[in-house]
This record gives structure tokens, sequence and C-alpha cells, in this order.
């Protein structure tokens, strides 16, 4: 599997690749921003990704879609610190498999993973 | 939330914040921090070694500060597992200490309550311009025997503001 990780927090993508470091991920990049992050994913079409919404030049709500439009197949994860309903109804309606809220924990993250490669 | 008396709408954003706070620490950290009575700050607030910005926008307009020292944001750093501690790293965690203490607002808040990605600084400001029109509380956090603070200046977003 390819994971994707895109948070503008260095700490935070440093923190979900060393809670998801496995071999069963043969390739894992990072992204700092929405559009950099489409680049990245374009380029290697990855199976899981794990999403910011709040970033700098596209939002995460918007990468997600278009995302989505490119390879429907992928699955992702968002990993915010906005905790309000409607935004995490919009975000899984809008395709996203599962909605983490900031703080999290490396066992709240892993079992988000665990449910959606299950 | 209930908007109109500006007392009612300060108590009720100041007890958001509390939660955001105190879910923060315990919930990352698994050590639960203090919050002291916020007051209202009148003059200028003494900025720590580093402080974070958040922009408001929507339903609220004004901004969220976040200033801390640099021991804090290094006990914090161990605990996502972070061991070698540069400048970078502590301002990208007072960064997302300041967003998350933010969003997290959301919860009672709503989706109305728009936030910016967070901007850094290390060090003393030459000047920092508050924005007008907004009431400033502080909140002062103790946290592992570590004193930060968070200051909170909103006002309803029919008022004018920034200088």
């Amino acid at each position: 599997m390819k994971l994707l990780i895109v948070d503008d927090s260095l700490i935070i993508r440093r923190s979900i690749e060393r809670t998801f470091s496995s071999p069963a991920f043969r390739e894992v990049r990072t992204a700092g921003d929405g559009m950099r992050a489409l680049a990245e994913f374009r380029d290697f079409l990855p199976d899981i990704v794990t999403l910011d919404i709040t970033m700098p030049h596209l939002d995460g709500i918007a990468t997600l879609e278009e995302m989505l439009s490119i390879k429907p197949e992928a699955k992702i994860m968002i990993v915010s610190a906005l905790a309000d309903d409607a935004t995490a109804i919009e975000a899984l309606t809008k395709g996203a498999e599962q909605f983490i809220c900031k703080p999290f924990t490396t066992e709240e993250l892993t079992q988000a993973l665990e449910e959606m490669i299950a | 939330m209930t908007t109109g008396d500006s007392s009612t709408l300060h108590e009720e954003m100041l007890a958001v914040f509390v939660q955001s706070i105190m879910k923060y620490f315990d919930h990352m950290a698994g050590i639960p921090a203090e919050t002291g009575t916020p007051y209202l700050l009148n003059g200028e607030a003494e900025m720590l070694d580093i402080t974070a910005v958040i922009g408001i926008t929507g339903d609220l307009k004004g901004c969220v500060f976040y200033t801390a020292p640099i021991p804090l944001l290094d006990d914090l750093l161990r605990h996502i597992g972070e061991y070698n501690p540069t400048d970078e790293l502590r301002c990208d965690m007072g960064g997302e200490v300041a967003n998350t203490f933010t969003g997290n607002a959301r919860r009672k808040l709503g989706p109305g309550f728009m936030i910016s990605v967070p901007v850094v600084f290390l060090g003393q400001p030459t000047k920092l311009v508050w924005p007008k029109e907004t009431t400033r509380f502080a909140i002062p956090i103790m946290w592992q025997q570590k004193r930060s603070m968070l200051i909170v200046c909103l006002a309803e977003a029919s008022a004018d503001h920034f200088v």
C-alpha cells in the first residue's frame, strides 16, 4: 500500500508517519498544503491518505474532493482540529472514510486505520 | 451559543476555550492542566518565548494568541515523540496548540467560527497591533509547573476591526 500524509504541521506529519510506520506501506510521502498534496497524489496515486482541513493554498475539503475525482477508491482519513459536527458530516458526505479529531492518540489513529483497511 | 448580551457572549466563549485547553493537555499528554480565572486585558500582554496567532472570521472576528515558554513546548514535543527539539519544531508545536484550541472551540461555536492557519513568532514582537473593537481576555494556563497563556480577542462580526 502507498500512504500520503497531508498536514501543514511538520510535527503532525512526523507523528502520523511514526504511528503508521509499517512494512505494509511500501511508499510513504508527505505534503504540507493542499496544492502540494494534489501534486503528490497525481504522481503516485496513494491507497491511503491522512488529510488535515485547515491548510494554506487549498483546504482539506477541496483537496478531498479533487483526490476522489482522480482515484475514487482511495481511502481518506481526515485528521483535523475542527471539532464541529457540521464539518465532520461534510467531510464524510464528500467521501472521507474516517474523521479523527485532534488532539489524537496513537491508539485512535491506529484503530481508525485498521477500520479503513479492514 | 447565545449572542446579543456581550457579557454573556464573553462568559460562554471563555468557557468554551477553557474546555478546549483542558481537553488538549489531558487527551494529548494524559496530564491535566489548570486554568486560572480569565481576566480582562487592558494594555499590553506579556508575550513568552513563542507565540502563535490564529485569525478568526465568520460569526466572530478577531484573533486568538497562544504564548508559551520553550521548556513547556519541549515537554509537549517529547509527549509526541520529538526528543531533539529545535526552534522550528517548537514554533510548529506552538502553532499546533493554538490551532487545536481554536479548532476544538468549534464544537460549541459552530462552523461559522472560521479559523486561519497559525502565524508563529519567536521572541518578543517589536509592535503588536490588537484588533480594534474587540475585547481581550487572557486565560492563564499551568501545566507541569509551567505557565502559558491564551489570549482571546474577539467581537461579533458586525464590529469593524483592525486599525
